[in-house]
């Protein structure tokens, strides 16, 4: 299943988002496509315009015991809980994590997203009990679209709290974060009349992204993890599902003097 | 043989096809209670010919095209359709006053997890005030679409299109 956590994740197709890459907020802190094991439940209040999910994954797998019995982490500094991510039936599987999403669309083309994910790391079970084998998570994040007409826009805030790091940094030597963050606002207007078939987009993007939001104990903060990308660009659909794209991103980080090379992007996107 | 089958099958997908299943009906008619105030009201089908019914988009079948009155009086009309999701189908009530504007919608059953935001109460207002014969409701313009059910938003614009320009015609033919 995949994690309804923000706006790109449940609904990553290349047709449903402005800009060749995904957002980076959707890369760094929410580490699409994430998808996890798991059973939910949805319903929906049609008199309130609200829908809910309610669902129990399995969660990130932290660390292993590799050969030489040392221990790997699998969390870290620059990737955040990327590198936990796991698949399928190959999974390790140890303790549950509960998410819930409310989304709210009672107000004509807006719609609200509130998403709450909560629970522990996967260890194996050999090392599961020593200090620093599994981290908490609690993420937390808020999502909206907004689109009348020929303006649409977006953006989300996302931020998760991790417990238990410096035990982890102290077992693995990963350079883990305590807290994690990162937003993005985007507004977009179709150059094209309403009524038409094809819709061509002009895009911005802001975003800003911390995997060093936090730090615990001696773990110093990397101002190099704290990010800032500038989006801007095209997105041109000739025919529902059938998306040419164009962009180019300023990126930057809080390092002086740090220096991020800036990209000029493009694809093609297919959605059948 | 094998071409009796089909013709079988085809009477009995048709019939099938052509009633309100009884509990739809049910919620249809609790809805259509809950809006009236009153519990008290019958549905006087109105029979559209099958002549009539292959020149419309919307399907009108023996039991779901209807007068409601209530001890007497004349209350309005209703409607109750089924179209396309984007993997299912979802089954939708419409309701007229004597002038044929409609008064009230609502979805009476979505089957699928996606697009069901088009249920929301609030959504669905942008209907009430149409009238029959009148400009078709354009998507993105009239009515404004939702976030994540794009698909769901525009069957049901075009259903309810479909059925405000169906009417006239089967007034103009005298099949109403």
């Amino acid at each position: 299943m995949l994690i309804p956590m923000g706006i790109v994740n449940e609904f990553h197709e290349p047709t449903t988002f402005n800009g060749v890459e995904r957002p980076a907020v959707d890369n760094s802190i929410i580490p699409t496509t994430w998808r996890e094991l798991g059973v939910g439940l949805t319903g929906r209040l049609p008199e309130a315009s609200i829908s809910y999910q309610a669902c129990v994954f399995n969660g990130f797998k932290s660390t292993q015991v590799d050969g030489d019995e040392g221990i790997n982490g699998f969390l870290g500094g620059s990737s955040g809980l990327r590198g936990g991510r796991q698949k399928g039936i190959k999974s390790t599987v140890d303790s549950p994590t509960l998410l819930t999403k409310i989304d709210y669309y009672g107000f004509p083309g807006l719609r609200l997203g509130l998403a709450g994910y909560f629970g522990k790391t996967q260890a194996v079970d050999e090392i599961e009990d020593l200090d620093g084998a599994n981290i908490g998570i609690s993420m937390v994040g808020f999502d909206a679209h907004y689109g009348v007409g020929r303006f649409t826009a977006r953006g989300q805030f996302i931020y998760a709290a991790l417990s238990d790091t410096e035990d982890y940094n102290a077992l693995t030597g990963r350079g883990l974060g305590s807290a994690l963050q990162g937003y993005y606002v985007e507004g977009a207007f179709n150059l094209l009349p309403v009524g038409a078939k094809q819709r061509l987009f002009a895009f911005t993007r802001y975003e800003n992204y911390d995997t060093h939001a936090q730090t615990d104990g001696d773990l110093a903060r990397n101002d190099a993890y704290n990010r800032t990308d500038i989006t801007a660009g095209l997105s041109y659909h000739i025919a529902p599902g059938v998306v040419v794209k164009g962009d180019y991103q300023i990126r930057d980080n809080n390092l002086e003097n740090g220096e991020v090379a800036n990209r000029l992007n493009f694809g093609i996107g297919v959605w059948f | 043989m094998i071409k009796n089958v089909s013709f079988l099958a085809i009477i009995c997908l048709s019939l099938i096809a052509f009633s309100v299943p009884e509990k739809i009906d049910k919620k249809a008619d609790a809805a259509i209670s809950k809006f009236l105030e009153t519990a008290n009201f019958q549905k006087e089908m109105i029979v559209v010919s099958e002549a009539a019914n292959k020149e419309t988009s919307t399907l009108f079948s023996e039991d779901n095209f209807f007068k409601i009155v209530s001890e007497g009086e004349h209350m309005g009309y209703g409607y109750i359709g089924n179209a396309p999701s984007k993997t299912a189908t979802y089954d939708y009530l419409v309701l007229f006053d004597t002038n044929w504007i409609i008064t009230k919608s609502k979805v009476l059953v979505y089957r699928e997890e996606y697009g069901g935001e088009i249920g929301s109460k609030r959504w669905l207002r942008q209907f009430t005030g149409a009238t029959v014969g009148g400009k078709p409701l354009r998507y993105n313009q009239e009515i404004i679409p939702i976030s994540g059910a794009t698909i769901s938003v525009q069957s049901m614009t075009k259903a309810m299109n479909g059925l405000l320009k169906d009417i006239p015609s089967l007034k103009a033919s005298k099949e109403i």
